[in-house]
């Protein structure tokens, strides 16, 4: 047996750092139930918002039933339709009332789901209660008007059950926009889900009036040229 | 334009956007919960954690003294070999000499309340008695006397070494920590500096293990040539 000592024990080889960091391709739930964690607790979003920021690299959100939902940095690819979208709503906020949200800002549901959504708005009464209220770094309670947009890992049926969450959590008006498919879902409190294929515009109807995004300009057609036909080639 | 009910909204996917877990997550991922203020010593974290990581197939998860949730995806085929090996030679010791050994799955705790799973790991008869004979309790608390981890091709030598030494802090007397692909192997021993063996063709149990005696260079360095064809 050959047992050579070395001086300097503990020297980390950089060459042998193989990965920077773990790579996730999609979004990771871990159901943190057995935990204990009183996600009714009212100094929870607090808390979570403090947890999310002490793990930048990761987008972190929590489920109304007790899962941590990490997700990776966004691709480029599934930036576009935000940006698409936030850019509409951005504009239309600049003349009307309220306030607009890009992916950010974490809203507490009611169930105790913490979620961020693509791009919101509430209404300029909730604004003013945030700002003459107490600090809080989350929002208390969905988003009047919601948008989320696929992108490339998520699966169309957790992003329609989170849409649902948000709607149960009290948005008036929501857009599932699913570039892929060149397809819509949208919700409105109380009806039933409308299914859009390939439109043209959606509206902000009653709840953002005169709100009009040419989703098939400034949405799909970006979708179209990274994928070369739009066709959505997900898998 | 279609309208659909709700109820058949939330099928599932045809075609879904998640791979399987193993391409989903590659390496370790560590995620800082100490803002939630879980409390690693309170005296049923162990079970609670124990039941969230059976809640939570086939992810594997640590928890570090530091408070950081460690989700670890199945662990490949070829990362195996080498734990494989050591714990074939680590039971038929067991066997003859006693004490309790463990391949990896089982659950420790340290006093610092971290939770860890070591690749291979002995305890003392002593120990195994008053396991054996106490409350059902799904985790070991304290350290394993002897503990090896094994490096795998996505671990950070770095996070590796340090696991090792809260292994030790906790109260492991030996530990090995096997790198195939540098065929180096850290031996660390209680209150004394570690030692880097390049290259050894056997480890021993010294006195924590007597008699105990590892052909690391063919049991497991060889097997990774195996693969590399060059063990580079």
């Amino acid at each position: 047996m050959t047992t050579v000592a070395k001086p300097e024990p503990i020297a980390v080889e950089p060459a042998a750092e193989q990965l920077p960091s773990p790579s996730l391709a999609g979004e990771l739930r871990i159901d943190l139930s057995a935990l204990g964690i009183d996600a009714s607790a009212p100094d929870f979003a607090e808390r979570f918002f403090e947890m999310a920021n002490d793990n930048e690299l990761y987008r972190l959100e929590f489920s109304a039933q007790g899962e941590l939902v990490v997700m990776p940095p966004t691709g480029h690819d599934g930036n576009e339709g935000e940006q698409g979208v936030n850019y509409g709503l951005y504009g239309w906020g600049l003349d009307n009332s309220g306030r607009t949200y890009s992916q950010t800002v974490q809203f507490s549901l009611p169930s105790g789901a913490q979620y961020i959504p693509d791009a919101a708005w509430i209404t300029q009464e909730r604004y003013d209660a945030l700002r003459g209220g107490d600090y809080r770094s989350t929002i208390p309670g969905a988003p009047d008007f919601v948008v989320e947009v696929r992108s490339r890992t998520d699966r169309v049926a957790s992003g329609l059950a989170k849409m649902q969450e948000w709607m149960d959590g009290g948005s008036r008006l929501g857009w599932y926009i699913d570039p892929y498919e060149r397809r819509v879902h949208v919700f409105r409190a109380g009806r039933e889900i409308e299914v859009l294929d390939d439109p043209e515009t959606l509206s902000g109807e009653d709840v953002l009036p005169g709100f009009v995004l040419e989703v098939r300009r400034l949405v799909f057609a970006r979708y179209d040229e990274l994928s070369g036909n739009g066709n959505g080639d997900v898998g | 334009m279609v309208t659909l009910a709700r109820s058949t909204v939330a099928r599932p996917d045809a075609r879904p956007g998640q791979s399987s877990p193993e391409r989903l997550l590659v390496g370790r991922l560590r995620l800082d919960l100490s803002a939630f203020g879980i409390d690693p010593t309170a005296p049923d974290f162990a079970e609670r954690f124990f039941k969230m990581a059976n809640d939570n197939e086939p992810y594997t998860f640590e928890y570090s003294g530091n408070g950081e949730l460690i989700v670890m995806p199945p662990a490949g085929w070829e990362s195996n070999i080498g734990e494989n090996e050591t714990n074939a030679d680590l039971a038929i010791w067991r066997r003859e000499n006693g004490g309790y050994a463990c391949s990896q799955n089982v659950q420790f705790q340290l006093p610092s309340g971290a939770v860890y799973i070591p690749d291979a790991a002995w305890i003392t008869q002593e120990r195994y008695d008053a396991l054996r004979t106490g409350e059902y309790a799904s985790t070991i608390s304290g350290a394993p006397d002897f503990v090896v981890e094994v490096r795998s091709r996505t671990d950070r030598l770095a996070a590796g070494l340090a696991k090792m030494e809260e292994w030790m802090d906790g109260g492991s007397r030996l530990g090995w920590y096997i790198n195939p692909y540098e065929r180096r192997v850290h031996v660390f021993r209680a209150g004394r500096e570690i030692e880097v063996l390049d290259d050894p063709e056997t480890l021993t149990g010294e006195d924590v293990l007597p008699g105990f005696v590892l052909e690391v260079r063919r049991l497991v360095f060889a097997r990774y040539d195996e693969l590399n064809d060059n063990g580079d």
